[in-house]
């Protein structure tokens, strides 16, 4: 018998203000360790690329870390490699962000390096022509990973208008035609306080983090930035697709649109998809991998994102297995679902989401990297205390609904690489 | 027992059973390692990939549950758990919340000592992993590190990859199973580490409740694999956009003297993401590459330093001279300046190292296998601070001194190859 934990409506220790710039700053407070993570996140990513230039927002932040008008090329790697700390940055559909994890007498350095950033950028030409080939050499890297390149090819079939369909690493011949100008542009538009928030995580007092930013940002202009959604028409009928690649071990993608984070039916597809193929008690993986023994593999992934994504199943027959057969097992499994699922599937589920609330809560780049992305994303960070709750509310006919409204022929996209 | 700065408790059970504790009430969860010193490279001759199916297979039914009903135990306290089989070590993970930590440490010990080993379990798992083995076969750059290790370590077991491969696997039966568990499944080889918001006292008692009745017995030491002077070259031609190029030797042990030493020598070589030498020339002034970079693996048999990159096939033969010229150049030093930035680093980012209970668990697995002191972490600052550039300049030259093994995977032979090397080397290997 599984026993549901008691589910509360979570509180974290966040303090938030927003500088009259704009400058929206979160700060998370964990005294337990003396490290800091600093972590920037632009309101802005590659579903905001213009048309044609996809690749842009990506190669933006490759371009950022090649020096400002006060640092050369490479001194912001430099300075916090000397100071011992970790730092990246990484791009999505509607986010860049930069971050550095530093001891705790050490974090302010990355305030002063991003505040540089912000404004300095120097997007030299030559070094455009050389990070171009960086990142077109990551982009054949991705093309050479079967999952990888099935994924995105899943997204191009999907989508029609909405700039989901395109990679965020952009096309490669789009890729090659970014001009310094086109950055810059895009420099000026979006980084900026006001299109902006800053999370602060780790063994840090919030007034001292208000003086900081302050002291750094401060000064600097917001200008809010309007960014319009790009609908997909609704679909109307599944497609297809096969790419041929001579591969030793085939991998079938089935994806359905569904809904948003900001979508009340989010929570309960959440739950959908858990039960559907999270772990070795999933539907997926005990029926076709355990039980009939036609697939090595299964998972499932959720696309949280802020408009309606294209969430999906992959797996990868066994040999000899026809993947036409595979497919319509995965149907009958769903079909199955609809009416059989039990309040102990449902109550795992929920447990583990709980727990994984609390997991998150280890490690300031971690809990940092949450409260970023839900702001972004989806509005707000109370959005990370607030799904325990909301998923704890699912019921088993919500569940069944969503199976209804979601996972149906004409929401799906079927995709092989083989 | 003993308690130093960080709190890590250490002890031993009468059998052999070593267990390690980081108490730390912050959040309300706990981090759980077992690691038993014995994994693919105890895999007969015969039989590649025996290690990694005997542990994957501990889970698959214990005394009093069905390999579901564990999953639902595990699952539904929000639990994780996870089997993974190195080269050199067995591994079990778990994470829980803090109020499970004595039912997920139950079930381990169930996992550890009571499994049933069914051969229709066996069956299953053998497809699941024949799956991995083929999916391995789709991915460059699996198959350059698979083509690397078996070059480096040939007719030596750390050649190959833990899963084995689709024949081996094949050829595996239950009683190779069993065989391979009363060998090698021994408290004398293993620990435990329990990190997180834990009562040590009650944690003890358990482990030597549900560990304490475990027989030890004495095991049998592997031959470390013998090192060689040439340069062996493997080509794989496969239809790709790219190059995957890996140059490397047997690097340096992780207990070795030397050891911290290299690992800051390393760190200008190709370690330090995009200042290091390898990145600054290959990917920051060139343009040639996303990735270029080297590492030394944390082993006792099995610790390679391997410098690799991945570029376009035009980029090819001048990524690879580069590389090759910054590890022969690395072989006269580094510069006072380099040398004040690597210690400048290790020392800064030392806090970083333990910032997660999963990062101290990992941390004290890594203090076990190399018996690095529970005092480790006291200590590390002023070893780092004592360090002299002749030092890590000796290190490097004793890390890089060995013979080296090329792999190279792409659309190309192994003729186009040679034409790249920069001078003429005896060649072996194929």
């Amino acid at each position: 018998m599984v026993i549901l934990f008691l589910i509360l409506q979570f509180r974290l220790p966040i303090t938030e203000f927003i500088l009259k710039n704009g400058l929206k700053v979160i700060v998370y407070e964990d005294h337990s360790v003396p490290v800091v993570s600093t972590q920037i996140w632009y309101r802005t990513g590659s579903y905001n690329d213009p048309k044609g230039k996809t690749g842009l927002s990506h190669l933006l932040e490759h371009m950022s870390f090649k020096g400002t008008k006060r640092l050369g090329p490479k001194e912001y790697d430099r300075i916090i490699e000397e100071n011992g700390g970790e730092e990246n940055a990484f791009t999505s559909h509607h986010y860049i962000a930069y971050y550095a994890n530093l001891s705790r007498e050490r974090w302010t350095i990355e305030l002063k390096l991003e505040a540089d950033r912000m404004i300095n950028l120097r997007l030299d030409s030559l070094d455009l022509e050389r990070e171009r080939g960086v990142v077109l050499e990551e982009l054949r890297l991705g093309v050479n990973d079967p999952f990888e390149f099935l994924w995105n090819m899943m997204r191009a079939n999907a989508f029609y208008n909405s700039p989901y369909r395109n990679p965020i690493i952009g096309w490669e011949e789009d890729v090659k035609r970014i001009k310094r100008f086109d950055l810059l542009n895009y420099y000026r538009r979006y980084f900026n306080p006001a299109n902006a928030v800053i999370v602060i995580a780790g063994d840090i007092d919030p007034a001292e983090a208000r003086r900081e930013v302050g002291r750094y940002f401060g000064r600097i202009r917001g200008k809010p930035v309007e960014v319009e959604s790009i609908p997909d028409p609704a679909p109307i009928g599944e497609r297809r697709f096969i790419i041929e690649r001579g591969l030793e071990n085939p991998i079938l993608m089935i994806g359905y649109h569904t809904p948003p984070i900001t979508d009340p039916d989010y929570f309960p597809c959440e739950v959908l998809f858990s039960i559907l193929g999270r772990g070795r008690l999933s539907r997926l993986y005990r029926k076709l991998v355990y039980e009939n023994g036609i697939a090595t593999k299964v998972g499932v992934y959720y696309d949280d994102n802020r408009y309606p994504g294209l969430s999906l199943i992959y797996l990868y027959p066994r040999r000899g297995v026809e993947i036409d057969s595979l497919e319509r097992a995965v149907y009958r499994v769903i079909r199955e679902m609809a009416d059989s699922i039990t309040d102990e599937e449902l109550m795992r589920v929920k447990n583990q989401i709980i727990a994984e609330f609390v997991y998150q809560q280890d490690g300031a780049f971690g809990i940092g990297a949450a409260l970023g992305w839900a702001e972004v994303v989806g509005g707000s960070y109370h959005f990370i205390e607030e799904f325990p709750a909301r998923i704890g509310r699912v019921d088993r006919n919500q569940v069944k609904q969503m199976i209804e409204k979601y996972l149906i022929p004409r929401k799906r996209v079927v995709g092989v690489i083989r | 027992m003993i308690l130093l700065l960080f709190a890590i408790v250490h002890g031993e059970l009468a059998n052999g059973l070593d267990y390690y504790f980081w108490p730390d009430h912050k959040i309300p969860m706990v981090e759980i390692r077992f690691v038993i010193e014995a994994g693919s490279v105890n895999d007969p001759d015969s039989l590649p990939g025996l290690a990694n199916l005997t542990h994957r297979l501990l889970e698959r039914g214990v005394e009093g549950y069905s390999y579901l009903e564990l999953r639902e135990k595990i699952e539904s306290m929000g639990a994780r758990l996870t089997l993974e089989v190195d080269r050199e070590f067995l591994l079990i993970k778990g994470r829980c919340l803090s109020k499970h930590t004595g039912m997920l440490l139950r079930l381990i010990s169930l996992i550890l000592l009571q499994p049933e080993f069914s051969s229709s379990e066996l069956d299953k798992l053998k497809d699941e992993i024949a799956g991995l083995i083929r999916s391995r076969a789709d991915d460059p750059f699996a198959v350059g590190l698979d083509h690397f290790y078996r070059l480096l370590y040939p007719d030596h077991p750390l050649g190959h990859h833990p899963f084995g491969d689709l024949n081996s696997i094949a050829r595996i039966g239950i009683e190779d199973i069993r065989c391979f568990y009363r060998k090698h499944y021994l408290p004398n080889l293993s620990a435990i580490i329990v990190c997180g918001d834990i009562d040590t006292g009650a944690v003890r008692r358990q482990i030597e409740e549900w560990f304490g009745d475990w027989e030890a017995k004495k095991v049998e030491e592997i031959t470390p694999p013998e090192g060689f002077d040439s340069l062996r070259i493997a080509v794989v031609e496969k239809d790709l956009s790219q190059a995957y190029i890996f140059y490397g030797n047997l690097g340096i042990g992780r207990s070795d003297p030397d050891f911290l030493a290299a690992r800051l020598g390393n760190f200008i070589l190709g370690g330090s993401g995009l200042t290091s030498r390898l990145s600054t020339r290959i990917r920051e002034h060139a343009g040639l590459a996303y990735i270029a970079y080297s590492f030394i693996r944390s082993g006792r048999k099995c610790h390679p330093f391997i410098a690799m990159v991945q570029t376009n096939i035009d980029s090819a033969p001048s990524s690879l001279r580069m590389l090759m010229d910054e590890v022969e150049k690395a072989k006269s030093g580094i510069t006072p300046e380099e040398m004040k930035r690597s210690k400048s680093f290790y020392l800064g980012h030392l806090p970083l190292s333990y910032d997660t209970f999963g990062e101290r668990a990992d941390l004290l697995v890594a203090i076990h296998r190399f018996r690095l002191g529970i005092d480790y972490l006291d200590h590390l600052p002023e070893r780092i601070e004592e360090l002299g550039k002749q030092e890590v300049d000796g290190a490097i030259k004793k890390l890089l001194r060995k013979g080296f093994t090329l792999v190279v995977v792409g659309p190309l032979n192994k003729k186009t190859i040679h034409s790249w090397l920069p001078e003429r080397r005896s060649l072996k290997g194929g």
